[in-house]
């Protein structure tokens, strides 16, 4: 497979994978060709023995968490908490940027071992299997990350419920958790 | 984790805030342009990485031997040649690498089109011999490419990586993942932490940097930084050593922790030997290879400091 069909098939994946492990919208670009600058590097060693997919999002994570752990980045990731704070939900947007907005500000309220696992089993719709092989953890502690990030996730929401008309519209309900 | 549904397919959820917000976010896409801006500034950035890599700049007349050898058999091709031109004027970068820059940039990629699957254990070292025949020693694995085979026609501005290893591993076939990781440290996604990684990648895992490290890579700094490589590079090939040592130390100021972080330190290596301080080359790359003994760059490192 030519580098660039590879580039292209996975781009959009990897630049939408960044900002959900926390990276900022304006920095999810040059994430990204870290990213496919890393698995360029290494893709002579790479073997097949998960999906290319799975790869790169191993790689997305850990040049995401990298960035996170830098000072300025770190500044930028604010509590889920603290956004509601200091952005509350404005009445002007849509209703879809601000179920968009939810989603982010319900991301950033979880660390980031918790958000990742949850935004790739509820979003990227990785396997448990897959999600260990991301992040490098046994099956059970996916499972219990994911009981805490949904948990965690859901009571985010509820706390911004006052804050979002998009409650006003919908009334809500109670998700499953397993 | 198959007890498990995700919220989107839980009928008892699907109408819940959860799931309205996790479908929303499911239609974020990159801005219309985007990728094909960062595919134009990617293959101009790997050019960059390929040309320190094999370091046409900078080579000896014995490595430029090394280079025409058959892993450069595509010198001079006039076709390539355009291709790699355009990538880099699409990163912004006012270098003439030159016929031999961007025929090293051929001898670097790293393609995989093994004709049988090669033990895990022996990848690194078969990459590596796969490197010594294609005449870039210091480069990334490699193996004979599409474009080096057929430059001309090569249709992708990216070079050819070809398949992973075992290609009858289909890309679409995952295996238990745990095996993966804790059974072979060179599967991915540990693989990008293998030990002829270069420290850049290293630095991607969980153990780099620290809370007091200097800020990571803003938005489009990783093109600035390789611009200033490729600066520097130009500089050094055109003799004037000094300027391109202090392109290189304000570069290292600036990202101290970047992604070309090692490929900068080569060429302040060689930049060193060609301004007769070899003692300052030596601990430098002694350094570098304390630190990062199994790097790619490591065979390059030693022969610009004169340490084999």
């Amino acid at each position: 497979m030519a580098f660039e069909a590879l580039y292209r098939e996975h781009f959009a994946s990897i630049w939408r994978g960044v900002q959900r492990f926390g990276v900022a919208e304006r920095d999810a670009a040059d994430a990204t060709q870290e990213v496919f600058l890393i698995a360029y590097r290494s893709y002579g060693r790479f073997e097949g023995r998960s999906s290319v997919r799975t790869w790169l999002f191993g790689i997305a994570f850990r040049v995401a968490a990298a960035r996170l752990r830098s000072a300025s980045n770190r500044l930028e990731v604010l509590s889920g908490q603290r956004l509601l704070e200091d952005q509350p939900v404005q009445a002007a947007l849509s209703e879809q940027r601000e179920l968009v907005q939810l989603l982010e500000l319900g991301l950033a309220s979880l660390p980031l071992e918790q958000r990742a696992v949850l935004a790739l089993f509820e979003l990227e719709g990785f396997s448990g299997e897959e999600i260990a092989a991301v992040l490098e953890i046994p099956l059970g502690t996916v499972r219990s990350r994911l009981r805490l990030a949904r948990a965690a996730f859901t009571r985010t929401l509820r706390e911004l419920h006052a804050a979002s008309r998009v409650f006003d519209r919908a009334p809500p309900r109670e998700a499953t958790h397993e | 984790m198959n007890d498990i549904k995700r919220w989107l397919d839980d009928p008892l959820a699907c109408n819940s805030l959860e799931a309205r917000v996790l479908s929303a976010g499911q239609s974020l896409t990159p801005p219309p342009g985007l990728e094909e801006r960062s595919l134009a500034e990617f293959t101009g950035l790997v050019a960059v990485v390929a040309a320190t890599a094999t370091n046409a700049a900078a080579a000896t007349p014995g490595e430029l031997a090394l280079l025409a050898e058959p892993g450069g058999a595509a010198l001079g091709s006039t076709a390539t040649t355009s291709l790699a031109l355009g990538a880099l004027k699409s990163l912004g970068i006012g270098v003439a690498l030159g016929a031999l820059g961007l025929g090293a940039l051929q001898a670097f990629t790293p393609s995989l089109v093994p004709s049988t699957p090669r033990p895990t254990t022996s990848a690194a070292s078969a990459a590596s011999a796969t490197a010594r025949r294609a005449g870039s020693p210091s480069s990334e694995p490699q193996l004979p490419t599409e474009a080096q085979q057929a430059p001309a026609a090569a249709p992708s501005s990216i070079p050819s990586v070809g398949a992973p290893q075992n290609p009858s591993r289909s890309v679409t076939a995952p295996r238990a993942p745990s095996e993966a990781a804790s059974s072979d440290s060179t599967a991915a996604p540990a693989a990008i932490d293998p030990p002829e990684t270069t420290g850049s990648e290293r630095r991607a895992t969980a153990s780099a940097p620290e809370a007091s490290a200097p800020a990571r890579l803003a938005a489009s700094e990783l093109k600035a930084e390789a611009q200033e490589l490729a600066r520097a590079r130009n500089l050094l090939g055109e003799g004037r050593a000094g300027e391109a040592l202090r392109v290189l130390e304000a570069s290292a100021r600036r990202f101290a922790s970047g992604a070309l972080r090692d490929e900068r330190e080569l060429l302040q290596v060689q930049a060193l030997a060609r301004l007769g301080q070899t003692e300052a080359a030596r601990s430098r790359a002694r350094l570098f290879l304390a630190r990062d003994p199994k790097s790619a760059l490591a065979p390059r490192m030693r022969r610009a400091a004169g340490l084999e």
